[in-house]
């Protein structure tokens, strides 16, 4: 069975404006992909109101970095009373949205991912032994290196969604 | 034979809205006709006038024999409800379209031996899969398979017309 470990959870971010939510989400894939993250988008909801669009997702992207140390960053996303809007910036007309956006995200070290030592308790003591004192240095660089990624994802959103703040 | 899940979890997208369902039926099952797959309908239930409206659950699945060792399954669910016939205008044309909710979810397997030629040698089973085929299969099968699922959930967005579709 594999061990997950949180190593990062419930980070929230919050945007109220403008904002291009296609540009966003493609800035998020390429920022994983750049990162040799594989997607999985494990959700992607779109409910259309009377006051405004709804859309919900949720994407998994994770990375194996060994055969026995995974990295997985969740991030869950909600837009509430999304409305079009066509704004004039640089002289060029873009459609974006206006509404609420808000992020949440967790990161989570996944070990044996693939499952090896499940159902055999000698294994699982060996495992923990080996866990504890032979592969403990590279779990800690692990753990630093996905906190460190998901901090950086959440910089790169926020980032992203400055852009329109301020619109001539 | 062993079955490998491409995806933790099944792809999700789920709208609320107006859309054209039998449009979204023939683009996914000539998407997959062209992929060279069978196209099989499982189960079509139809729940008729009921006080929210219509609602329908439909399975199909594609099946192809990649190699005389690999096969591939791709698996569709499709879940309408709270859904009603409406009539639009569409480039000035009048158009037969469905108003509620739909829930597509897309997942695909990798299915070794489908011949059962090694049915009666376990152990073979086990050292093919567990070692000599391993990484081809990651490499070649699964991955490969993994973007086409992602590439069809990216087009069912798109047919959809929801936000928050990406390029990876």
């Amino acid at each position: 069975m594999p061990e997950k470990k949180i190593v990062y959870q419930n980070r929230a971010l919050s945007f109220e404006g403008l904002f291009d939510l296609k540009g966003l989400f493609r800035s998020i894939f390429k920022w994983f992909n750049d990162r040799n993250y594989d997607m999985l988008e494990n959700k992607n909801y779109e409910e259309i109101y009377e006051d405004g669009k709804k859309v919900i997702f949720e994407l998994l992207p994770y990375r194996k970095v060994s055969d026995y140390h995974k990295l997985e960053i969740r991030v869950w996303a909600v837009f509430e009373n999304l409305k079009e809007v066509e704004v004039e910036v640089k002289g060029v007309k873009q459609h974006l949205l206006k509404g609420k956006a808000s992020f949440t995200f967790d990161a989570t070290l996944i070990t044996d991912y693939e499952g090896r030592i499940e159902g055999r308790a000698w294994l699982f003591f060996f495992r923990a032994i080996i866990d504890k004192f032979i592969y403990k240095s590279q779990t800690d660089t692990y753990e630093k290196q996905l906190v460190k990624e998901a901090t950086e994802v959440q910089e790169e959103i926020k980032a992203y969604l400055n852009m329109f703040r301020y619109v001539v | 034979m062993n079955e490998y899940d491409v995806l933790a979890s099944n792809l999700k997208v789920r709208y609320k809205g107006v859309f054209d369902f039998a449009g979204l039926m023939k683009m996914i099952h000539d998407w997959l006709v062209d992929r060279k797959f069978e196209y099989h309908e499982i189960r079509y239930k139809d729940k008729l006038d009921t006080p929210l409206g219509n609602e329908l659950e439909i399975n199909i699945y594609g099946e192809k024999k990649v190699t005389e060792y690999y096969q591939y399954f791709f698996d569709v669910t499709y879940h309408l409800w709270e859904t009603r016939d409406v009539q639009v205008v569409v480039d000035g044309k009048q158009v037969k379209r469905s108003q509620g909710r739909i829930d597509v979810q897309i997942n695909g397997r990798v299915v070794t031996d489908w011949q059962k030629k090694y049915n009666d040698h376990p152990w073979m089973i086990k050292f093919l899969d567990g070692f000599l085929f391993k990484r081809d299969r990651d490499l070649k099968h699964v991955d490969p398979f993994d973007r086409q699922l992602h590439n069809l959930n990216k087009e069912i967005k798109r047919f959809l017309k929801i936000e928050s579709e990406g390029d990876w």
